[in-house]
This record gives C-alpha cells, sequence and structure tokens, in this order.
C-alpha cells in the first residue's frame, strides 16, 4: 500500500508541500487566538481534509485517474490506497499544526488542550466526519462533488441557526445525544468510552471505504 | 490438432452508450503476433481498448489476457499488459523522472537499466516535463514506461496519429523489434492502415460498434479486391458480392469479399484489383451497402 502513497505524494508533491505548510502554519497561529478547543479542532479538521482529498480533485481536474486505473491495481486497492494517504496527510498536518499551535506566543490553548485526549478524540471524530462524507462525494462528483459538500455545509449551518432560533428541537436533539454519550461513557468506564468511539471512528471509516469503492467500480473513465 | 495459445481473446463483449452500442465483438489475437484493430473514428476501437484496461465496465460478453479474465484476475493481468493511450494520463506539469519514479513501484519486473537504454535511444531526457514534449516524445515515454516492465501483451490507441512518417517508422521497427523476444504480442488500433500493411499479422475492423470481419492480413489483402464498373454492377444478380457500393453518373465501384468469384462473375466487364487495408475500410465506411 506504501506504493499508492508514494504514487500520490510524487504526483502531487508541489500541492501538498506547500499547502501542507501553509494551512498547519495559519491553523496553528489562528488556533492560537481560539479559546475553545472544540472551534479549534473543526477548524484544523476541515483544513486539513482540504489537503488531504487534493489528490482527488486534481485527478479530476487533470482527467489523469486513467493512470492509477492502467496501473495493476483493483479499484479496491486504489480507494483503499486514497484512504491511506489522506490519513497519512491528515496525521501529518495534524502534528505539524499542534507543534505551531504550541509554539505561538501567547496562545490561549495550551498543551493541556490541544494534546488532551479529549482534543484528539475531537478532531478525529471531524477528521472522520469530513472525509466519510466527502471521499464518496469526491469520488462520485469530483471537483463539483467538492462544491455541494461546501454548499450543503453552509446551507446546513444557516438551517441550524435558524431552527436553533426558533426552535427547541435541535438543541434537546443535540442535548440528548449529549446525554446519551454521557450515559455510554460511564458504563464503559474512561477506557471502554475511548475505544468505543475509536471503534464507531473505524466503522464509520470503513462504511466510507465500502461506499467510494462501491461508487468507483461503477464508474467509467 | 495443436491448441492455439490466445494473448487475448474478446467474446461477445458489449458496451451502450446513448448515441453509441458495441454490439456482440469478438476477435482473438494468437500469443506472438501483431493485430491491427481499424476503423474509423468514432466505430469503438477506443472503448474496447477501455474495456480491455476496465477504465470502462462491459455490459456483456468475456475479455481474456493469457486466459485471465481480465476483471477477476485485473491485477495480474495488468501487469502483463503495457499501454500506450492515445491522450497519455500523464500529470503535464511533472518530469518524465518523477513519472517514472510513481509508476514502476506497481511493477514487480520493473527494469530500470531498460527503463534507462530506452529513454537515451529514445533521445528523452528524464529530467523534462511532460507537457514539454511533442506529441511523439510523448508517445515514446509511454512506450518506454509500458516496455520497461516486461509486458507480454502491448496494447496501443492511436500510437501513430499525428505523428511524422520519420518517427512513425520508427515506433513500427519498435514494436517488430518487441515480437522477436518470443511470445510477446501486440494489439495497435489505428486509422492509418499503411502502417499496418507494414507490421500486422491479423486485422480487425470495427464499424458501428461491430466486427466487419477479424483474419490474418495476408488472407484479408488475399481474399478482398477493388471492383470498378458500369451501372451492370448494380444489377441484382450481383447483390451479395459487392458491399460498400459507391455510385456516379456511369461508374460503380464497390469492394468484394470475394475477389475470386469476383473475377469469375466480373472479370470481363468490371476492373477488378488488389484492394488495400484504407480501400477496404474506406468503401465499407463511405459506401452504400451492397449492390
Amino acid at each position: 500500500m506504501f506504493k499508492f502513497i508514494l504514487k500520490d505524494f510524487f504526483l502531487h508533491k508541489k500541492y501538498i508541500l506547500s499547502l501542507g505548510i501553509l494551512y498547519p502554519l495559519y491553523v496553528g497561529w489562528f488556533g492560537s487566538r481560539l479559546d475553545s478547543p472544540r472551534v479549534y479542532a473543526l477548524l484544523a479538521a476541515f483544513m486539513y481534509m482540504i489537503v488531504a482529498l487534493f489528490p482527488y480533485t486534481r485527478e479530476d481536474k487533470l482527467k489523469a485517474v486513467g493512470l492509477s486505473l492502467s496501473l495493476p491495481a483493483t479499484r479496491r486497492e486504489i480507494i483503499l490506497g486514497r484512504f491511506l494517504t489522506s490519513w497519512t496527510l491528515m496525521t501529518g498536518l495534524w502534528i505539524l499544526g499542534t507543534a505551531v499551535a504550541l509554539l505561538m506566543s501567547g496562545g490561549k490553548l495550551g498543551a493541556a488542550h490541544l494534546l488532551g485526549l479529549g482534543s484528539i478524540l475531537t478532531i478525529l471524530a471531524y477528521m472522520t466526519a469530513f472525509l466519510a462524507v466527502f471521499t464518496p462525494l469526491a469520488i462520485r462528483f469530483g471537483m463539483v462533488g467538492l462544491m455541494i459538500f461546501l454548499v450543503a455545509m453552509q446551507v446546513l449551518g444557516i438551517v441550524a441557526m435558524l431552527l436553533r432560533a426558533r426552535t427547541q428541537t435541535l438543541k434537546a436533539l443535540i442535548g440528548s445525544v449529549g446525554r446519551g454519550v454521557a450515559t455510554a461513557q460511564e458504563a464503559l468506564g474512561p477506557a471502554g468510552a475511548v475505544a468505543a468511539v475509536l471503534i464507531v471512528f473505524l466503522i464509520v471509516n470503513y462504511a466510507s471505504f465500502e461506499l467510494s469503492v462501491f461508487l468507483f467500480k461503477r464508474k467509467d473513465y | 490438432m495443436a491448441t492455439v495459445d490466445y494473448a487475448l481473446e474478446i467474446k461477445g463483449l458489449s458496451k451502450s452508450y446513448r448515441d453509441f452500442k458495441l454490439n456482440d465483438v469478438s476477435f482473438a489475437l494468437p500469443k506472438g503476433y501483431i493485430m491491427g484493430l481499424i476503423g474509423p473514428n468514432g466505430a469503438g476501437k477506443t472503448t474496447v481498448i477501455k474495456l480491455i484496461l476496465n477504465l470502462l465496465r462491459r455490459e456483456g460478453g468475456e475479455i481474456r489476457v493469457f486466459g485471465r479474465d481480465n476483471r477477476e484476475d485485473e491485477v495480474e493481468v495488468k501487469r502483463r499488459i503495457g499501454f500506450v493511450h492515445d491522450t497519455p494520463f500523464f500529470y503535464d506539469h511533472m518530469t518524465c523522472r518523477r513519472l517514472k519514479d510513481s509508476v514502476a513501484p506497481f511493477y514487480r519486473d520493473w527494469d530500470e537499466a531498460l527503463f534507462r537504454r530506452l529513454m537515451e535511444e529514445f533521445d528523452l531526457p528524464l529530467g523534462k516535463r511532460f507537457s514539454r514534449l511533442s506529441r511523439g516524445m510523448k508517445m515514446k515515454f509511454s512506450l518506454a514506461l509500458a516496455l520497461s516492465h516486461n509486458a507480454d501483451l502491448l496494447v496501443l490507441d492511436e500510437p501513430t496519429s499525428g505523428l511524422d512518417p520519420v518517427f512513425r517508422r520508427e515506433l513500427l521497427g519498435r514494436l517488430s523489434a518487441f515480437l522477436q523476444d518470443g511470445g510477446k504480442s501486440v494489439l495497435f488500433s489505428t486509422h492509418i492502415t499503411t502502417d499496418l500493411e507494414r507490421i500486422a499479422d491479423f486485422v480487425t475492423f470495427i464499424r458501428d460498434g461491430a466486427v466487419v470481419f477479424s483474419a490474418a492480413k495476408d488472407e484479408i489483402l488475399e481474399r478482398w479486391a477493388v471492383v470498378k464498373g458500369g451501372p451492370e454492377l448494380l444489377a441484382e444478380e450481383h447483390r451479395g458480392l459487392l458491399q460498400g457500393v459507391r455510385k456516379r453518373e456511369f461508374v460503380v465501384q464497390a469492394v468484394s469479399a470475394d475477389a475470386a468469384e469476383a473475377r469469375r462473375r466480373l472479370g470481363k466487364t468490371a476492373l477488378i484489383e488488389r484492394a488495400s487495408l484504407e480501400d477496404i475500410m474506406f468503401y465499407l465506411t463511405r459506401g452504400n451497402g451492397h449492390a
């Protein structure tokens, strides 16, 4: 599988390196001005996801998917390679961004927040969610998929704000999910809860991977 | 009776689009030979090649490469095939070296020394960006990649279109040399039929998504003839003997798939000439069916 990561790195080296430096610097700097670990995690995960999905969008833009498909690899292996490349990139950027945020003088979020288990799980949750949603979209719709995703996120944000202002339903729903998680956490204990969360992340990744493979296999190039 | 080993066997292949249908395409390429896949633009040549490569999903039929199904044994099949596409799927901004670096790890039989030698022979600089290569150089680079993993079957989609005669000859020479290493085979799609007359052993002609014929080149050239004569060629009795009929005021021209029979029946009233592949393709594509 290493050859897939290597291939994507060679093919997109310039972009991965330039954005891979710029984005963690930006996230680190911006993150040091934030006082909410959750907002920081959301911002970081979103920015890193954009870099991680670069190979898809560039391949789509340059109509170069035929290169991957001409190589001795199944479509399933190609998608698995993509997931590995995405996670390798996101993890690398996350480490770099966290280091920048910690080194920024006057940062409001210290090491306790940035490196705490809660923060790590939160950022993993966002990265998992973004990747799980966007990867199938990128495979099915390419660059347009990215746009659909971004617009959908914005619309969702607006709808959520409107709903929040007009009704208590959304707040109650979020509250009930939160309470459910808290109850599960209590029942499982700290270690069990972390393991359960990680298993959920794996399941979401796997589901997204299978959906991506399904969509990729159905496409003509 | 000796059994024939096939490099490529295609049976009943079908694929449909909104405005085009590849219908029941069947042909076979024996090991160690060159087959030309000819047909006018839009006939379905690239569709067949993309189906072999699994870039397109087939709707019916079977594709076997060295006896293996191209979908069930996709990895092994692709390992044994070297592809040269009409429009290479390479990233324009990258150098030849980087492109090679991203492709080579996928092939366990990658021969780096052979690749370097081919790059030198083809006068290709490793450090040059792909976008700065001429069309001929791009084709050479694709060929160098295809040859460097010791492929047993080369599949080339319109490799000579848009190239000058010097390079075309060089490429054809290279393909012939490739075959000298026993057991290697080539499928070569083109609409430049003169290239095939030089090197092909077999020819498959596709028109409107269907195979018109698939046979040994010499047999085709022996069997087909161009028939030129007066309006009497349009007589009902010649129906079935002539195909691709072109009518002008006093002249009727067509091809016949049975040169001997055409000579026997029409030898006294019509001019019967040996048909080239181009003649056959031209009449069958531009003519108006049977007499």
